[in-house]
């Protein structure tokens, strides 16, 4: 009798996967209604958590953005070679062809003697002290761009370049850009520590709601468990509601720091223009938008399930 | 079907056994009082079947399973196999009747359709079949009892456990809930019902366990002669 009796408890496969979606659905449902009704609680127990994920994405966004404006600089970051006075304009143009056809340089430009006098007269408007020298200061000079922006092959370039006949000096300055690379790693190394550090709020603040919110249901998840509940059946509920603050959270995180770039935007870029650039803000692309919902769903069903696995330990038969 | 064997429980921080070298058992088919004061170690018999609380010395063995042998992981199955009466009927009132029978089911994972069917049957058996749509607050007392005993019968279990199912009920209602108990003994289930009332007992001339201070006094059959425990 015991094994037909036992054979009858059992259900088909197919049964309990058809029997888990449903279950799983509604307990989707069931938690987002819960959520619903408790309202206003709700609402600050999501904002608290849009607060802590929108800090490090907002940042993480400012920092993004620097890093494009660094990089439209980067770009026009050449190296030029200021040739010894008394080389001829026909040495030097010859200099200049030989250069173009290393393949370290994307493009060579050959500026004259007298063409450097002529920009610096338009561009300074001391005209009239330059007219009074003798002959021209200034010498000729080679604009390289290098086709590599890395900051090491910018100083093999330089020494190549210091060895070849005619040339007095070179000029590069890539110093500010190590130091703003250095300052930039160090923000992003400090966005993401606090980005760690606020997941880690959002998962106490999660772990905080579901545990009140089992402690309103603890007769409830001791009868469950009395007819033959697993603690997997005791858990879906709660990992659903932690799910839902979490992500919730997170697309709330993501329209906070999409209105500041939108608040940030116009600023920016008047000031953009004054320095004659078209730089503009970006705002959140694909990997944030995936990223921060993630992170906040990841943090709720950790700390549902943290929460949940506490109260079960209790209910363990001594 | 049940089977204690020299089964001693003592809780932590507490000087003396709840339950002292107990031994019995019970056949399927069969409907046993459990009596004795309160504080007599009634719950804690329960417990024990139940695997809420495990023994701590001896021996438990349900439908041929020792207790001790059964992992965390397994206690849910073994708790299908029972059906569990509480004094309070420990009903969920966020939910129908329907619902409220349906969770044992839903639980171990039973089609949409088998749920409907076997809730609907064990709602017909307790006389509620009208009420499936209702939620909890709206029933009497002794309705609330009957849904908890559905709840208790709709997985078809080989054990069913009561503790004080009549305690809040006039006798009338109690008769009743009676009747449905002997009905399940007669299809085979094993029954086992904890309660201190005495006239429920003199009534029903059944097997008797009595429990007094932690320790079994007094184990007769359905003839009411002692023998000894």
């Amino acid at each position: 009798m015991a094994k037909k009796e036992v054979r009858r408890h059992q259900s088909s496969a197919k049964d309990r996967l058809s029997s888990l979606v449903r279950v799983h659905k509604q307990e989707a449902r069931l938690s987002a209604e819960r959520i619903r009704a408790s309202g206003a609680t709700s609402f600050l127990t999501a904002l608290v958590i849009a607060i802590s994920l929108a800090l490090p994405t907002s940042l993480h966004l400012l920092l993004n953005n620097v890093h494009s404006l660094l990089h439209t600089w980067d770009q026009q970051n050449n190296i030029t070679i200021f040739l010894e006075s008394d080389l001829s304009e026909q040495q030097a143009r010859k200099l200049e062809e030989k250069l173009s056809t290393w393949n370290e340089f994307s493009r060579t430009r050959f500026i004259s003697a007298e063409q450097a006098l002529e920009d610096f007269r338009k561009s300074s408007g001391l005209e009239e002290v330059l007219a009074s020298l003798d002959e021209n200061p200034l010498p000729a000079a080679i604009v390289l761009q290098p086709k590599s922006q890395d900051v090491d092959e910018f100083q093999n370039i330089s020494q190549k370049l210091e060895k070849l006949a005619g040339v007095d000096a070179v000029v590069i300055d890539t110093a500010w850009i190590a130091r703003l690379n250095a300052i930039l790693e160090l923000g992003k190394r400090f966005v993401y520590a606090l980005g760690l550090a606020l997941s880690g709020a959002v998962l106490l603040v999660i772990f905080n709601t579901i545990r009140l919110a089992i402690a309103n249901r603890t007769d409830e998840i001791l009868i469950t468990k009395l007819v033959g509940a697993t603690d997997a059946f005791v858990r879906r509920p709660f990992l659903y509601t932690g799910a839902w603050f979490g992500l919730g959270g997170g697309i709330i995180a993501l329209v906070l720091a999409e209105s500041l770039i939108i608040i940030l935007q116009s600023p920016v870029a008047t000031l953009a223009t004054l320095y004659q650039s078209d730089f503009r803000l970006q705002g959140t692309g694909p990997e944030e938008l995936l990223f921060v919902p993630l992170v906040g769903l990841a943090a709720g069903i950790l700390g549902a399930y943290i929460a949940v696995s506490n109260h079960l330990r209790e209910l363990i038969p001594q | 079907m049940i089977q204690f064997e020299n089964v001693s429980k003592r809780y932590p921080n507490t000087g003396s056994d709840a339950l002292s070298n107990i031994s019995f058992e019970l056949h399927s088919g069969e409907l046993t009082f459990l009596t004795g004061h309160s504080g007599a170690g009634k719950s804690t018999l329960l417990k024990l079947i139940m695997l809420t609380e495990k023994a701590t010395r001896g021996q438990v063995m349900v439908n041929g399973r020792n207790l001790s042998r059964v992992s965390l992981r397994d206690i849910p199955h073994h708790r299908r196999n029972l059906g569990v009466v509480f004094q309070n009927h420990q009903l969920l009132f966020d939910r129908s009747v329907f619902d409220n029978v349906a969770l044992p089911l839903q639980i171990s994972g039973y089609s949409q359709a088998d749920i409907g069917k076997r809730v609907r049957a064990a709602l017909d058996k307790v006389g509620l079949l009208h009420k499936e749509k209702m939620f909890p607050l709206a029933l009497s007392g002794g309705e609330q009892q009957r849904v908890g005993i559905a709840r208790a019968v709709v997985n078809k279990p080989l054990v069913l456990l009561a503790d004080e199912p009549t305690g809040n009920l006039d006798p009338e209602l109690s008769a009743e809930i009676m009747d449905l108990f002997q009905q399940f003994a007669q299809v085979g289930v094993c029954v086992l019902i904890a309660t201190h009332d005495l006239g429920l007992i003199a009534q029903y001339r059944h097997h008797l366990l009595s429990l007094k201070d932690g320790r079994l006094v007094r184990m007769a059959d359905v003839e009411g002669e002692a023998s000894l425990g």
